[in-house]
């Protein structure tokens, strides 16, 4: 399973990705490196989220349309330029999600689900399978807040760092409201 | 909330499917339709606007200076005591500049001062009497009110000292500030609780705002002392003379009692215009009017029903009932079915009026003597009791202060020494971390909702001789140990201290509870109690916590 966090960057690369998007600023053809670049973790973000290929590309193409008509507002300050595409990506989703063009889909691999149980350290939950399938479940029904705290965290495999920024809150906040959602699942798993 | 379509194990779309499905191109076509310049982008109407533009720019900036004044920065003090009107207090010596001395503080602590160990604010020695204020502070209380920040900046990194106690030295001679020699040290034997060897020495640098590294101090060994578990003071809340006067207060309201409760009603005399009658009365049913002789019945006006006939009828049942205030009865008459009933007033003539009235009279004046009677006791005990009640608090205020010095001694189990080249204030401690455990986003308040905008939380942590402060942007990092016995003090907007006890946080370990402090954002919404005692000491405040 491929992951999506590409976020740890050298400072040189960053100072050529900012140079780009200045000159993406002042000509959008300029646009195409960046485009190129992040198109395929935001697809991936945005296709962990529906159902289809189609609806993917569909949602891709829209984040993108809307990070170049905002990109004159873009300044770095501290927050990497993926984290705001995956801002625009988040709520992309919702407006996809509420628009009902596409049903929120939540996709799931057992071996996530085992790293999830693996950090909720607790060994009596470890030994059923009959628990896991609970987790499944559970994950489906946690409010939306806390399933992109999961996915971002286990599926998609992101550092706290950069969940915090694309959630626009603390990393330290981050982590607690992602103990908080795996505290609930346990006692869900566990029941 | 729509359900959700959950897949497992859905297989993995490769780099190179969705690289195909790239369109760069239909992008910026798309974003090209959608982005021509606005008209008010347009050349025409740019060249236009120019004027009106900058004359409405003139007059904003105009108006937005005049309106909003920007407050100039003010650099808060960096040693910033919170809790007005209470701080550790300096104790006052005096030496002669020219000779040596050794001062000794209450805690047992030694200050050796050398012969000629000030100069004044030019570098001249200064010879003739000086005035040595000195202080210390132990424990997280004392740091608290003191103000001195307990945090130390290393390297770009914060630390939270943990103290093994501070001083706090300063020399004025004739108010002025003189200050320490350059080739003399002051000698302390700082008394403290803490053996540990792993205490460093910083000197405060309040134009830095930072502590200043100056080594380690050197552990000297000390007495223990011992110290009894409970306070005593012997003060008691009651005295011969207070029972003695509790005693006639009784009685005189006993005797009070029992004059209302057989009090004569008013006499009045019959009003030749209404109809009174004769009725035979119990007087032991009606002791008020027991002593009136011959008495009437007067109907009164109020019932407009009375007919004077009813008076010639031979009625089978005539019964008399208190009415709704002193001097009213109810007469009830009865045949058959038929039923009347009036309000009626005891009347008595002549000289039947004359006697009952002197009774009243009598009655009244014995009433209010016991009356006066009652007042004067009641104002001796009440001045009784403030008495007693001063007396107490003095005791009490005495002992606390008494077993609190005792205490402080006898916690002092080391001497810690050191040398001081200047005045001001001195540390022995050791940098620590935050406490590790929980992390929360934290909102205190009060009585659950209320917010109580404090501007700092003290995170105290028992046998850690350290005080955690958190700013309010760093609340919602708020880290603690949830192993440790934890309490947050605050100080309010109204100089209140408010308490988030052991107790409320061992409230954290239950979910339940959490869930329903918790909002929807994840911050918990942590209740402290305000002391409503305004504070005026730290033994107050000890006191008050209960440490």
């Amino acid at each position: 399973m491929t992951t999506t966090s590409k976020y740890h960057v050298t400072k040189e690369a960053q100072q050529v990705e900012l140079n780009h998007i200045e000159a993406a600023k002042k000509d959008p053809s300029k646009f195409e490196f960046l485009y190129n670049k992040y198109h395929e973790q935001i697809f991936r973000y945005i296709y962990q989220r529906v159902a289809t290929k189609e609806q993917a590309f569909d949602a891709t193409q829209e984040v993108f349309m809307k990070a170049m008509m905002n990109l004159h507002k873009y300044q770095y300050k501290g927050v990497p330029f993926s984290s705001w595409l995956y801002r625009i990506a988040m709520s992309e989703m919702g407006n996809v999600h509420k628009s009902k063009k596409a049903n929120r889909a939540v996709n799931i691999d057992v071996v996530h689900v085992q790293d999830m149980m693996d950090e909720m350290e607790d060994d009596s939950l470890q030994e059923r399978e009959e628990n896991k399938a609970k987790l499944i479940e559970a994950i489906g029904e946690l409010p939306e807040a806390e399933l992109q705290l999961i996915e971002m965290r286990f599926f998609e495999k992101r550092p706290f760092k950069e969940i915090g920024e694309i959630l626009e809150i603390t990393e330290n906040n981050a982590k607690v409201k992602l103990y908080r959602a795996l505290d609930k699942l346990k006692k869900v798993a566990k029941a | 909330m729509e359900k959700r379509k959950i897949n497992t194990n859905r297989p993995d779309i490769s780099s190179e499917e969705i690289k195909a499905g790239r369109d760069f191109n239909t992008l910026l076509s798309n974003y090209q339709a959608v982005n021509k310049p606005p008209f008010y982008k347009q050349k025409w109407f740019l060249t236009s606007a120019v004027v009106a533009i900058i004359a409405f720019t003139g007059t904003f900036v105009f108006t937005t200076m005049n309106d909003d004044e920007v407050p100039a920065a003010v650099e808060t003090p960096f040693v910033n005591p919170p809790l007005e009107g209470v701080n550790v207090t300096f104790e006052h010596y005096t030496v002669e500049a020219s000779d040596a001395s050794e001062l000794e503080y209450t805690t047992g602590t030694k200050l050796i001062i050398p012969e000629g160990a000030f100069v004044d604010s030019n570098g001249n020695p200064v010879t003739g009497p000086v005035e040595i204020r000195y202080r210390e502070f132990h424990d997280p209380i004392d740091f608290l009110v003191s103000g001195i920040p307990m945090t130390y900046d290393s390297a770009g990194t914060q630390y939270h000292f943990e103290s093994a106690g501070m001083i706090e030295m300063l020399a004025f001679q004739n108010g002025a500030p003189v200050f320490i020699a350059p080739d003399k040290e002051i000698q302390v034997e700082m008394a403290s609780n803490q053996p540990g060897d792993y205490f460093n020495l910083y000197a405060l640098d309040t134009n830095a705002r930072n502590w200043d590294y100056r080594g380690k101090d050197r552990v000297v060994e000390g007495d223990t002392g011992s110290v009894s578990d409970t306070l005593s003071h012997d003060a008691d809340l009651t005295s011969n003379k207070s029972e003695r006067l509790e005693k006639n207060l009784d009685k005189v309201q006993q005797q009070i009692k029992e004059l209302k409760a057989e009090a004569p009603i008013a006499p009045r005399k019959p009003n030749n215009d209404r109809f009174n009658m004769m009725i035979e009365v119990n007087k032991e049913e009606f002791p008020e009017i027991a002593e009136f002789k011959n008495v009437k019945f007067e109907i009164g006006e109020e019932n407009k029903n009375f007919k004077p006939e009813m008076a010639q009828t031979v009625w089978d049942y005539v019964t008399l009932a208190k009415g709704a205030s002193d001097e009213k009865y109810e007469v009830t008459f009865i045949k058959d079915r038929k039923q009347h009933t009036f309000v009626v007033y005891p009347v008595l003539e002549g000289k039947d009026y004359d006697k009952a009235k002197k009774a009243f009279e009598k009655h009244e004046k014995a009433l209010a003597k016991k009356q006066e009677k009652e007042a004067e006791i009641a104002a001796e005990l009440k001045e009784e009791y403030a008495d007693l009640d001063a007396q107490w608090r003095r005791s009490l205020a005495n002992a606390v202060l008494e077993e609190t010095a005792e205490m402080e001694k006898s916690r002092r189990m080391v001497m810690r020494a050191f040398s001081i080249n200047q005045m001001g204030i001195w540390n022995c401690d050791c940098p620590r971390n935050l406490p590790k455990g929980a992390l929360i986003a934290a909102r205190f308040v009060e009585r659950d909702t209320l917010d109580l905008g404090l501007k700092y939380a003290y995170l105290v942590e028992k046998n850690k001789n350290a005080v955690y402060t958190y700013y309010n942007s760093a609340f919602s990092e708020f880290q603690y140990n949830p192993d440790a016995i934890n309490m947050v003090l605050g100080i309010t907007a109204d100089n209140k201290l408010a308490v988030m006890t052991p107790k409320d946080f061992k409230k954290l370990e239950n979910a339940e509870y959490v869930d329903a402090i918790t909002d929807s954002n994840e911050v918990y919404h942590l209740p402290m109690s305000i002391r409503p005692q305004k504070v005026r000491s730290t033994v107050e405040i000890r006191k008050l916590i209960g440490s």
